[in-house]
């Protein structure tokens, strides 16, 4: 049993830790309703290339070929990314930048049909409402420091989480699981409204938020991964100038496939050093069950010599990261499962509206210096 | 409206302060897992699982409605 002292210092945790991050977490709540739905959305909305319809048995073309398909419509511009999109099946997007090192954000997609090679469409980079959902969502249109920034917020609402459980107790112990006192003052009622959706969706809540504070880390421990595994790979060509020709892609591909053939290829990096090796193909795969197909394996191949030189699963902070991601977005187990995270993350929003309105509701009571019978009503 | 504990022991186990929110958070745990961990079927009882929060609220302010 909490003293009464306890419950006024917890109270003050409650009550400042959910303040600081509501505005912020309402944020989240709002854009991320859209975003559980964004593969249907983007089927609705959006114009995505679709392959031929050739024999079934068809077998792909070399990836080189692919590449080259491409950049013949941008001559000049330089490979950045292949990438085998699960929802497009015999597509690969070839991602292409002006100049070697350039910033992902400069990259653009052409779509080739991988079996032969055909460019099949160039989508237009997407600046309409589900862009501005998503840079709301992971970074308020502030880069890195935005997502870190919502990350802390992260981090507060887990506070808030946490000792409104332990406040739960005192202030519903006389009363059942999930009375709502409708004859009481309005303050009683939301009070009570806010303690049931709170309850009920705690540990959804938990999970998406803590989930989602793993996600804004997602920059930093990639960062820190490089840091560690590439300098001892990259140590033996120090002082030698970077290769201009390169071992064809196709065969790095080959190569991943026989050194993983349990695995799956789902894109390769070309030669960079944004987010990739200045010296080799960096081919991520990744497994087949519903569980390893969230988890990805990197597999280094050099560009000069096509020899094969990591081939490792990430190390427990990246597979923590990964396996957060479908805990965090919901979208692992079809439609109806994406009905169900919006309706508590509608209900999310009721717990955050409810407590902003418990706060306005308290602070304009005690301006009055009346003790609000409300208050009387809702003390444990 | 009354809001008086119920008396027998399961009504008391069900309406008990912690005893509901426990189950749901069981049930919610038991949905992510499995709908992490499994295809098919398992997704519908997931999505099953993790709707009985929602139904709960709404079958209690529902209840008290009336």
């Amino acid at each position: 049993m909490l003293s009464s002292r306890a419950i006024r210092r917890w109270s003050t945790v409650h009550t400042w830790s959910s303040l600081i991050c509501t505005v912020f977490l309402l944020m989240l709540c709002l854009t991320g309703l859209p975003l559980i739905f964004r593969d249907e959305i983007d089927a609705l909305t959006g114009d995505k290339a679709v392959a031929a319809a050739l024999p079934e048995n068809t077998p792909d073309t070399a990836l080189d070929r692919v590449a080259a398909a491409a950049l013949q419509r941008h001559p000049g511009e330089f490979v950045r990314s292949l990438y085998y999109d699960e929802d497009a099946p015999h597509i690969v997007e070839v991602g292409l930048v002006p100049s070697i090192d350039a910033l992902p954000s400069t990259i653009h997609v052409v779509s080739v049909d991988a079996r032969t090679a055909q460019v099949l469409d160039e989508p237009k980079p997407d600046r309409g409402f589900m862009y501005v959902m998503i840079q709301l969502h992971e970074e308020l249109f502030l880069g890195l420091p935005g997502t870190l920034l919502l990350g802390l917020m992260g981090l507060l609402f887990v506070l808030a989480i946490v000792s409104g459980v332990v406040l739960y107790a005192p202030f519903t112990r006389r009363l059942d699981y999930g009375t709502v006192r409708w004859r009481g003052s309005s303050r009683v009622r939301w009070l009570d409204l806010h303690n049931l959706a709170g309850i009920v969706t705690l540990l959804w809540l938990l999970v998406v938020g803590a989930t989602g504070v793993m996600n804004t880390l997602s920059r930093p421990l990639f960062g820190l991964w490089t840091m560690q595994n590439l300098p001892p790979l990259l140590a033996p060509y120090a002082g030698q100038p970077r290769p201009t020709h390169y071992q064809p892609v196709q065969a790095a591909v080959d190569e991943a496939r026989a050194a993983l053939p349990a695995m799956e290829v789902t894109s390769v990096i070309y030669p960079t050093t944004q987010f990739g090796s200045p010296r080799h193909y960096v081919i991520w795969t990744k497994g087949r069950t519903p569980v390893t197909s969230r988890l990805l394996t990197p597999v280094l191949v050099d560009v000069q010599n096509g020899r094969l030189v990591m081939a490792k699963g990430l190390p427990w902070y990246l597979r923590l990261l990964e396996l957060s991601r479908p805990l965090h977005f919901g979208d692992y187990g079809g439609l109806a499962l994406k009905v169900v995270w919006a309706v508590l993350d509608l209900l999310s929003i009721l717990v955050l509206i409810s407590g902003l309105w418990l706060w306005a509701k308290r602070r304009r009571g005690s301006a009055r210096t009346a003790e609000p019978a409300a208050r009387m009503e809702a003390a444990p | 409206m009354s809001a008086s504990r119920p008396s027998g022991p399961a009504r008391t186990m069900l309406s008990g302060m912690w005893a509901m929110p426990v189950l749901l958070a069981v049930c919610t745990a038991i949905a992510l897992g499995v709908g992490l961990l499994y295809d098919g079927l398992w997704d519908v009882l997931a999505s099953l699982l993790l709707g009985l929060p929602a139904l709960s609220f709404l079958e209690r302010v529902l209840r008290r409605r009336r």
